[in-house]
């Protein structure tokens, strides 16, 4: 029998499509190891399980076709589900159920894949509210947010795929923090039709993915990849296969590391030292590292928190007046920030941002880069008794930036501090150049071959 | 030539936040009214910098959408 606490998404594919597994004996894992897992980490708020079962009965009958039969997946519950409930972590949108799927699910679910719930997400992807989701390296320490439910599930093997969304950093940060990896590609490559808008900064949010693997992502980034008319955000160019080359190698890739902007003091010297190691690794395998400067980047962060809420607080106007109570305290007071924000801010932001953008392109032109690196977060997952409540700033500015220029970034593995506590690393590309990025994580991941896997955690 | 542009106003109170509020069309709570004048007041010293660009140096991005098709 499959061990669903160490399988990949690709080898459950391959089980599937070679017999050795059927898709109802993975599926009935996927609940069993749901049944151990969450009364400690919390990673899912709702499951449909009478339909993941009917489903995977239908695809071990024979007949049903796609590169993911059989894969359970998770969904974040900010993206619409036909069917099952999508609550967006709020009171306010209680029993919300729609009629039809977020064009990821959908792609997910035609390829073959099996929805098995929804997974914890902060209250409308604000970041404000606490969550019950536990980091099963340390339940006394932050799982990540806003898709904190997509990377524990992953981490623990209650699900292989996990669907999010990242407007500053919420995909690839819960992958840093639970040594998952955490793909968001260019914004506009994969669909963002059916994220409740709520919840959507349109310009910064993308849908990205958790995988226990960089090959996995690619695997998954095949089927997600696309135009979609339903998304005016979506843009229409050739997608490549991104598993073909995946396991290429970096011999002669220019690599970028910017120490002037991600600057080593403002980071925890384990992360330091798990970097330097990193870098040391790309070498090894062939890569060429080059020092670059990005100057405007330290007002990033600026820009980022200036469009954030001015892009979803309109969404929220007539329920900030009829029905304010119902949010959370802090996400009522951002949405609002939201709505007193003068104008002036958000146009100089948008200005900045444009800035941004072609200082990246100018560099990565000029350095002839292939891609960039830098940690994913600046520290380990920190200890809840920690946090400033609603305070996610300091844990974003390496990952924000790529927001705001929409290049393609993933976050992988990079190993364990010596209080086993994950540490990310980050690979940024050029726009549309996802394949890149995967060639040069994967090259990592195989190189490096750090440690990944929590101890499953015991009730504390 | 160089633009700058003045720094935001970075001080204010409750009875302000109330008053952006109703210009916004919202009645805000006396206690949101009291914490977002901390908020709004370390968002305008945040931003501050933002303003020390020169507009002519960020450039604004076309409105055209290669997607259109008339």
């Amino acid at each position: 029998m499959a061990d669903l606490a160490a399988l990949t998404l690709r080898e459950a594919r391959d089980l599937i499509a070679a017999r050795e597994l059927s898709a109802t004996e993975l599926t009935e894992l996927t609940f069993r190891r749901i049944a151990e897992t969450e009364p400690v980490v919390h990673a899912y708020v709702c499951l449909d399980e009478e339909r993941a079962m009917a489903r995977a009965a239908e695809i071990d009958q024979g007949g049903a076709t796609g590169s993911l039969l059989g894969v359970p997946f998770g969904v974040k519950d900010i993206l619409e589900t036909g069917g099952l409930a999508t609550e967006g972590g709020s009171r306010l949108l209680a029993g919300n159920v729609p009629e039809r799927d977020a064009e990821t699910v959908r792609r997910l679910r035609s390829a073959g894949a099996i929805c098995i719930g929804k997974h914890v997400t902060h209250e409308f992807a604000c970041g404000q509210d606490d969550l019950p989701t536990r980091n099963p390296f340390d339940l006394a320490r932050y799982p990540g947010g806003s898709s904190a439910g997509g990377g524990v599930s992953v981490q623990v093997g209650s699900s292989l795929l996990a669907l999010g969304t990242d407007a500053g950093g919420s995909v690839r940060k819960p992958a840093c923090v639970t040594a998952t990896v955490g793909m968001k590609a260019t914004h506009g490559r994969v669909s963002g039709a059916g994220t409740i808008p709520q919840a959507s900064s349109f310009s910064l949010d993308h849908v990205g993915t958790f995988t226990r693997t960089v090959e996995d992502a690619a695997i998954a980034l095949n089927v997600l990849a696309g135009y979609d008319p339903r998304d005016p955000r979506s843009i229409d160019v050739a997608v490549p296969s991104y598993t073909d080359g995946v396991g290429d190698g970096i011999s002669g890739l220019r690599i970028g590391v910017a120490p002037a902007t991600f600057r080593a003091d403002d980071m925890q010297p384990e992360v330091v030292s798990l970097f330097e190691a990193a870098l040391s690794t790309l070498e090894a395998a062939g890569a060429e590292l080059a020092t670059v400067e990005l100057p405007s980047f330290e007002h990033a962060l600026a820009a980022l928190f200036t469009i954030f809420p001015a892009e979803v607080s309109p969404t929220h106007r007539r329920w900030l007046s009829e029905r304010p109570g119902e949010y959370h305290e802090r996400t009522r007071r951002l949405l609002l920030l939201g709505t007193l924000i003068p104008s002036e801010h958000v146009s100089q932001a948008s200005r900045v941002r444009a800035l941004l953008r072609d200082e990246a392109a100018r560099v990565f032109a000029n350095a002839r880069l292939d891609a960039l690196v830098t940690p994913t977060l600046p520290c380990v997952p920190p200890r809840f008794d920690e946090m400033v409540p609603g305070d996610f700033g300091s844990l974003i500015p390496f990952t924000g930036p790529w927001n705001l220029t929409g290049q393609p970034a993933l976050s992988v593995p990079c190993g364990l501090t010596p209080d086993g506590l994950p540490v990310g690393l980050q690979v940024v590309g050029r726009p549309f150049d996802e394949a890149t990025v995967f060639r040069i994580g994967a090259a990592y991941e195989a190189e490096a071959c750090v440690e990944s896997r929590a101890p499953f955690p015991s009730p504390s | 030539m160089v633009h700058r542009m003045a720094k935001p106003k970075s001080s204010f109170d409750a009875s302000d936040v109330v008053r952006l509020g109703e210009l916004a069309g919202i009645s805000l709570a006396a206690e949101d009214a009291e914490a977002l004048a901390g908020a709004l007041a370390g968002h305008c010293d945040m931003v501050a910098p933002l303003f020390e660009f020169r507009l002519e140096d960020a450039p604004v991005a076309t409105i055209y959408d290669p997607h259109w098709r008339g």
